[in-house]
C-alpha cells in the first residue's frame, strides 16, 4: 500500500516478535495499569441538544429477514480484509492467523443444518483505494459473505460500511475511527476502541496524572492519522490542557529525521504516535537510536504486528514513568485469553496483536449469530445488535446501538525495559 | 330578438360552466388526492428479486436499477432486464441518467460505469478509464458532461472529447471522497457526501463550496435550524421551482434556500423515520425514501403524507400530518411493495418508486373521505 521500506518492518518484526511469552501478556491484560475508561466517560459534554442518536435514532426497518434471502451456497464465507502485502503486511497475517484458529474453535461443535463455513480472506493492500473497492465488491457480490470483517483501517472500513448499508451486510471492523459508528448505520459493529475513547484515557493519564504541558503528538498525513489527530487535540481541550505540538507525517514518505530534529529543538514531555505500525517502529528506532527516552504513547493502530512492540510484563505499574504504552480493553475471560495467546503464540511464534485479538472474537461472534440465525445476513446482523457481554478473548464484548463495543480499557506497558527494545536481536 | 336571446343562452351556459368550475374545485378541495392506486412490479410478476436501488423515468420508459440489473419498462410493461452478460459493468445498479439529446443511458453500478446507447453497452471502470473507482453510487447529465459519484471522489467526463477530470479532497474542499448522489441544477451542481455533507459547484465561476454540519458532532443537533443536520448525506435535490436544495440524512431532512436553513425530524415534522435513503423534490412537494415508508411534505400547505404498506394487515395506510400536528389515517387497498423506500421519479403525476421488494408505480387519485 505504501513505499515504505519492507526491509526495516519485516526486520523489527522478526526480532520482537518471538521474544515475549504470553503469560507476560495475560498479566497485563488481567492487571490494569491504568482506571479503565468506558465510552460513556469519552462523551463530551455539551449544551442539552435538540436532538440526539441515543434518543431519536431508531432500529433498523429495512428487509432481508425471510427465508427468501437466506444464502442458499453450500458453504458459506465470513470475509476478512487485510493487508497481506507491503509495509502492513505482519498485521495482516496476524489478523488471518487468527480467524484461522478463531473458524477452526469456533465449527468445532458441528454447525446446524450441516452449515459449512470458510473464511474468504481479500488483500487490501493495493496501490489505490480502486483495488480495495474491488476486493470488497468481490467479497460482498460474488462470494456473497454473510458477514465482512475489515481491518485496523479506517478508510476501508467505511467503505465497506457504505456497501454493507446499501447491500444489506453486516461489517464487523477492527479500525479504531470513530465516525465509523457514531450515528445508527444499522450495518457495521466497532469492536476496538474509538479514537476518541484512547485518546480520552491517554490524555487523562498525560494531563491529570503525570500533569504533563508539552506533549508531541506524531500522526499519519491520512484518514486514520487525522482522525486521532483530532480526537487527541479534542481530548486536551476538554481537560483544559495545552494542545499538543504536531508534527504529521506523510505516510509513503515519512521523514523520520525530521522527528528528531523535531524533538531536539523543543524535547517534549512525552510523545503520541497516531500512526501505522511500520512508522510507529521507524520512530521508535529513532528515538532509541538517539539515546532519546521520552514516555511514547501510541495508538492501538501504531501497536500492531509490525510495530516491533508486543505486551511486556509491566502489568500493573502506573505509565507515570519513561517507557512505551498502549490501549487495551478489561482483564476479564481469563480462561479464553490463556487458550488464545498461548495456541496463538504455538501457532505463529509471536504474541498477538490487540487488533489479531479482535479478529479472532469477530469470527466467533459471527459464526455464533449464524448458529442462531441461520445463513441469512440481516438475521446475522440482528443477533450481533444483541450482543452483550460476550466473553471474547479481546475482552467482554457488549454492542450498543450505534454498534461500539462499550468495553472498558486501560494503558499498559508495551516493554519490559524502561529503555526500547524494538531492534534488538535478543530480548532484554 | 334571436341575438337577444342567444346571448341570454350563452350567459346561461357560460354561468353552468362558472358553477360547474367551481363546484369541482370545490369537490376537489373537499376531496383532496393521494396516491391510492399502487401498481407493483415484484418477484411475484417477473420482476428481479429484492432492492430497486434507483429509478429514472424518461418519457414512457421508466429505468430501474436493482441487484440483479437493469430493468427497462415501457409505457408500464417489463421490456428487457439487462445483467453483466448482456455488458453491462455491475449486477448492482445504483443510479441511471439518461442524456435528454443524444438518448444515451448511463448507468453506475457496483463494478463500474456503463453507457447504453445504440442497444450496445460501453463500460468504463477504474482500470480502464478516468474513472476514480468503480463504486459507482450517482450519474447525472449536464449538457456535454456527464457528472460521477464515486466512492473515491466525483468525476467529470467530456462526452464529447472522452476526457476525464477528478475531483477530490486535493483539489475541492471534500473533508472526505465518498460521493453519494448528484442533482444537476442550472447554475450549480450539488453532491451528497458520505461524511462530507452537500458541496456544491458553481457552473460559471468553477469553484467548490461544502455545506456541513455546523455542530461538528455527529451524534447530536444541537440546534433544530442549525445548518445541515448531518454530515453523512445520503442523496440531495435540487428543487428550480423554489431555488432550494434538499439533503437527506440517515438522521433527518434539510433544506437550504439560499438564506436559511430548515430542518426536519420525526419528533417534529411528518417524517416516519429519520432513516431517509433518498429525496427529491418539485415545485411544492418534497419526497423522503425512508426506511418506514413514503413520505410526501407540501411546502405551501405545510401538511405530511406518508404513504406505506401496513406489515400486519398488508393493506395501504396514508398517515396526513396537518401543521397543527393532528394526523388523520386513511386506508388504501393498494399499496407500495414495501415500506423500506430507496428511490423515485416522477412521470407527470405519476411517481415511480424503488423499495425493498421491487417496484411501484403510483397513480393519484382523488380521495373521498
Amino acid at each position: 500500500m505504501s513505499a515504505i521500506d519492507h526491509s526495516m518492518s519485516s526486520r523489527a518484526h522478526s526480532n520482537v516478535a518471538t521474544i515475549l511469552a504470553s503469560a507476560a501478556m495475560l498479566a497485563v491484560w488481567l492487571l490494569p495499569a491504568d482506571t479503565p475508561w468506558t465510552s460513556a466517560q469519552s462523551k463530551t459534554k455539551t449544551a442539552v441538544p435538540y436532538a440526539s442518536i441515543a434518543t431519536d435514532g431508531e432500529s433498523y426497518a429495512g428487509p432481508g429477514r425471510e427465508s427468501a434471502y437466506d444464502l442458499t451456497e453450500p458453504v458459506l464465507y465470513i470475509g476478512l480484509l487485510a493487508p497481506l502485502r507491503g509495509s502492513e503486511k505482519a498485521e495482516g497475517n496476524a489478523l488471518v492467523a487468527a480467524a484461522k484458529m478463531a473458524l477452526q474453535d469456533a465449527t468445532q461443535r458441528p454447525m446446524p443444518a450441516g452449515l459449512r463455513v470458510k473464511l474468504a480472506i481479500g488483500d487490501e493492500s493495493g496501490p489505490s483505494w480502486g483495488h480495495v473497492s474491488d476486493v470488497i465488491l468481490h467479497l460482498v457480490l460474488q462470494q456473497n459473505v454473510v458477514a465482512l470483517i475489515t481491518s485496523a483501517n479506517g478508510t476501508d472500513a467505511h467503505v465497506s460500511e457504505q456497501v454493507g448499508n446499501r447491500i444489506g451486510v453486516p461489517i464487523l471492523t477492527l479500525a479504531n475511527d470513530s465516525t465509523t459508528t457514531q450515528i445508527d448505520i444499522p450495518w457495521i459493529f466497532r469492536l476496538g476502541p474509538s479514537d476518541d475513547l484512547q485518546a480520552q484515557i491517554m490524555a487523562h493519564n498525560l494531563y491529570r496524572k503525570r500533569g504533563l504541558k508539552s506533549v508531541l503528538l506524531i500522526s499519519d498525513a491520512d484518514h486514520d492519522g487525522r482522525g486521532g489527530n483530532a480526537a487527541m487535540k479534542e481530548a486536551a481541550r476538554s481537560m483544559g490542557a495545552p494542545a499538543p505540538d504536531e508534527l504529521v507525517l506523510d505516510p509513503l514518505h515519512p521523514a523520520f529525521a525530521s522527528v528528531l530534529a523535531r524533538i531536539h529543538m523543543k524535547p517534549p514531555q512525552a510523545i503520541v504516535l497516531w500512526t501505522r505500525a511500520d512508522i510507529a517502529e521507524n520512530v521508535l528506532s529513532s528515538l532509541q537510536n538517539d539515546g532519546i527516552h521520552t514516555p511514547v504513547y501510541l495508538s492501538q493502530q501504531a501497536a500492531q504486528a509490525g510495530s516491533g512492540l508486543a505486551f511486556s510484563g509491566q502489568a500493573g505499574i502506573t505509565p507515570t514513568s519513561v517507557g512505551t504504552w498502549t490501549v487495551v480493553a478489561d482483564g476479564r475471560n481469563v480462561a479464553e485469553r490463556e487458550s488464545f495467546v498461548s495456541r496463538y503464540l504455538q501457532q505463529t511464534g509471536s504474541s498477538p496483536s490487540a487488533a489479531a485479538a479482535e479478529a479472532y472474537d469477530a469470527v466467533c461472534l459471527t459464526v455464533r449469530a449464524l448458529r442462531a440465525a441461520g445463513p441469512n445476513r440481516a438475521r446475522v446482523r440482528d443477533h450481533l445488535a444483541m450482543v452483550r457481554d460476550f466473553p471474547g478473548v479481546s475482552g467482554t464484548i457488549t454492542f450498543d446501538r450505534e454498534g461500539n463495543n462499550v468495553k472498558q480499557i486501560h494503558l499498559v506497558a508495551l516493554n519490559q525495559q524502561t529503555t526500547l527494545t524494538v531492534t534488538g536481536d535478543s530480548p532484554k | 330578438m334571436k341575438r337577444a336571446s342567444a346571448a341570454c343562452h350563452d350567459r346561461k351556459i357560460l354561468w353552468t360552466v362558472s358553477i360547474l368550475i367551481l363546484a369541482t374545485g370545490m369537490a376537489a378541495a373537499q376531496h383532496p388526492s393521494y396516491y391510492t392506486k399502487w401498481v407493483n412490479y415484484t418477484v411475484a410478476n417477473g420482476f428481479p428479486p429484492g432492492e430497486v436501488y434507483c429509478v429514472t423515468v424518461d418519457g414512457n420508459r421508466v429505468w430501474a436499477g436493482t441487484g440483479h440489473g437493469l430493468v427497462l419498462l415501457e409505457d408500464g410493461r417489463v421490456q428487457k432486464v439487462f445483467t453483466t452478460k448482456d455488458g453491462l459493468s455491475g449486477m448492482a445498479v445504483m443510479s441511471v441518467a439518461v442524456d435528454k439529446l443524444t438518448g444515451d443511458v448511463w448507468i453506475g453500478t457496483f463494478g463500474g460505469l456503463s453507457r447504453y446507447s445504440g442497444g450496445q453497452f460501453k463500460n468504463y471502470t477504474n482500470l480502464s478509464s478516468g474513472l476514480a473507482n468503480d463504486l459507482v453510487y450517482g450519474v447525472a447529465v449536464q449538457g456535454k458532461y456527464l457528472w460521477v459519484a464515486t466512492t473515491a471522489g466525483v468525476n467529470r467526463l467530456d462526452t464529447h472529447t472522452g476526457s476525464w477530470s477528478i475531483f477530490n479532497e486535493s483539489n475541492a474542499p471534500f473533508e472526505e471522497p465518498w460521493a453519494y448522489g448528484i442533482s444537476v441544477g442550472a447554475e450549480k451542481i450539488y453532491f451528497a457526501v458520505w461524511g462530507g455533507g452537500v458541496l456544491s459547484y458553481d457552473l460559471a465561476n468553477h469553484y467548490w463550496k461544502p455545506y456541513t454540519d455546523p455542530d461538528g458532532e455527529m451524534e447530536l443537533v444541537l440546534y433544530r435550524n442549525q445548518g445541515l443536520i448531518h454530515n453523512i448525506v445520503s442523496s440531495v435535490s435540487w428543487n428550480p421551482d423554489t431555488k432550494t436544495f434538499w439533503a437527506s440524512t440517515y438522521f433527518g431532512l434539510s433544506s437550504y434556500d439560499g438564506r436559511n436553513w430548515h430542518n426536519y425530524l420525526k419528533k417534529d415534522s411528518g417524517l416516519p423515520s429519520n432513516f431517509i435513503n433518498a429525496v427529491k423534490s418539485r415545485g411544492n412537494e418534497v419526497w423522503s425514501c425512508t426506511q418506514k415508508g413514503l413520505s410526501e411534505f407540501n411546502t405551501a400547505t405545510n401538511t405530511w403524507v406518508t404513504y406505506r404498506p401496513n406489515l400486519k394487515t398488508g393493506r395501504g395506510e396514508i398517515l396526513i400530518t396537518r401543521p397543527d400536528g393532528s394526523k388523520h389515517r386513511i386506508a388504501s387497498s393498494t399499496t407500495l411493495a414495501h415500506n423500506y423506500i430507496l428511490n423515485l421519479d416522477f412521470q407527470g403525476d405519476d411517481i415511480w418508486v424503488g423499495t425493498a421488494k421491487g417496484l411501484s408505480h403510483g397513480i393519484r387519485q382523488p380521495h373521498k373521505e
